[in-house]
């Protein structure tokens, strides 16, 4: 019963205005790896939860943009597709909260067991990247969009695998296999995030 | 005086008759000073009613109002002195003002009560007025009737200005709005922020209300430059209502934090209504 009361999530949402707005900006920055040691004594579902709406309504809003504006050029009919929205909440919500579940199940095989409050708020301010990612994505140049989510997915994934290496490297040698999938998983979810909402085929509707 | 030794011609009057005397008897007692509008009625409890025993036999003993005509204020200036008098001078029924008999009242003065309500409560949240930067003074009286009217009517306006996918779009709108408004309030408490849960619900619903008219107005001219135009208008107006309410019940430090998700909100709804056509 307990935890169906507002107080049994309070600690995780104890974060000020600009403790978030420097988690975020720590985002940006892959390579310094300290991330988990900062928000290790106050790690946030703050940031996680509104990161990935942000960029569910980002990604939906700018997907939606971009296919008007390629029917529009061809002249082609065009009508709003609602299962934007709703497959890529369902696409973010669950990769935030299933992938770090996982991973925290195979961490505690390992016998190497991270909090998996933190390893949400890992993945979920690891998603930030994508939110400028999409932005830029209106550049209708198809080279230019696959450049710009390869950057992303890699910053990303570059992020959440340093921040956890030192604490993979303690499993043993299986550990490059770990970093190997994590990385894996973040660049196809931003294959998947070009693919689903950036690419347009005119006229196959 | 017993109530037994008279009959009265009309239920009121014996009430009248108490009243009198006791106001005889009070002498230099002073009648309580009560505050100019009474507290909120208690939506969630069943009030006792103070139908005197000569009170017509069919009537139930005790009566249970729905909570969404719990004995509201009567129309403003008459309910202080009904108010007044009927708790300071200590009287079991009340002899002015209107007997808080809902059940029975025609059906069309419970809708204009609640419309009424409904109105005044949208003056207070969505139009400018000295009350804004209190929330606690300015929505007292809230309640659900007002929200669930704009929710369903943007919602109903989305879906006659789609063309395809009626009934999705339907669907989605109503969702994104009802479980957002729960959504925004419970991070409002998680932040650590004083807020009544159904007094927030209800008032973003309430703040709904220029975004309704933008959706109508796109509805009715379908030209894109003119639905950027009047969805910005009114997502600003929107925001607008909201701010105050919003920013005053987190700490200073946690205000953007509080009032970004609402901003989302209505822009992703603000965008659904440029998109659809």
């Amino acid at each position: 019963m307990q935890s169906f009361t507002v107080g049994a999530y309070k600690p995780y949402f104890d974060v000020d205005t600009a403790d978030v707005v420097e988690r975020i900006r720590d985002s940006l920055f892959p390579f310094k790896g300290n991330f988990t040691e900062k928000t290790a004594d106050n790690p946030d579902l703050y940031g996680p939860f509104w990161i990935c709406t942000t960029l569910i309504f980002v990604a939906a809003a700018i997907g939606t943009f971009v296919t008007y504006v390629a029917h529009k050029l061809q002249k082609k009919e065009w009508d709003y597709d609602i299962n934007l929205v709703t497959w890529s909440a369902g696409l973010f919500y669950g990769y935030v909260t299933f992938v770090p579940l996982g991973l925290y199940i195979i961490l505690k095989y390992f016998s190497v067991p991270s909090g998996l409050v933190q390893l949400w708020c890992l993945y979920g301010y690891s998603l930030f990247i994508f939110i400028p990612a999409s932005c830029l994505s209106i550049v209708a140049v198809e080279i230019f969009r696959w450049v710009i989510v390869g950057v992303a997915g890699s910053m990303s994934a570059t992020f959440v695998a340093l921040n956890l290496r030192s604490h993979i490297k303690s499993a043993g040698e299986r550990w490059f296999l770990i970093v190997a999938g994590i990385f894996l998983l973040q660049l196809a979810l931003a294959v998947v995030l070009k693919l689903y909402f950036f690419t347009i085929t005119v006229g196959t509707k | 005086m017993s109530h037994g030794d008279t009959i009265p011609l009309h239920s009121s009057a014996q009430s009248d008759i108490d009243e009198i005397e006791n106001l005889i008897n009070a002498g230099s007692h002073p009648v309580t000073v009560l505050p100019a509008r009474p507290p909120s009625p208690p939506r969630a409890s069943i009030p006792v009613s103070f139908v005197p025993s000569a009170a017509p036999p069919s009537l139930p003993s005790y009566q249970k109002v729905p909570p969404s005509t719990a004995p509201p204020p009567p129309p403003l200036p008459n309910a202080p002195a009904a108010a007044g008098s009927r708790l300071g001078v200590g009287i079991a029924a009340d002899g002015f003002g209107s007997p808080p008999d809902t059940l029975t009242e025609p059906v069309l003065d419970t809708v204009k009560r609640d419309l009424s309500r409904i109105v005044s409560n949208l003056k207070l949240v969505v139009f400018p007025n000295p009350f804004r930067e209190d929330p606690g003074k300015a929505l007292r009286d809230w309640d659900l009737w007002g929200p669930f009217f704009f929710i369903i009517f943007l919602g109903l306006v989305l879906s006659w200005s789609a063309s395809v996918k009626k009934s999705e779009v339907f669907a989605v709108a109503f969702a994104v709005l009802a479980a957002g408004a729960v959504i925004l309030t419970l991070n409002v408490l998680l932040l650590g922020g004083h807020i009544i849960f159904f007094q927030s619900l209800s008032l973003l619903g309430y703040c709904l209300f220029p975004l309704d008219i933008g959706a109508l107005i796109c509805m009715l001219k379908d030209n894109v430059v003119i639905k950027i135009v009047v969805v910005s208008i009114t997502l600003a107006w929107s925001s607008w209502a909201a701010y105050p309410f919003m920013s005053a019940a987190v700490n200073p430090r946690r205000k953007a934090l509080a009032l970004y998700p609402v901003f989302l909100m209505y822009i992703s709804v603000g965008f659904l209504i440029i998109a659809i056509d």
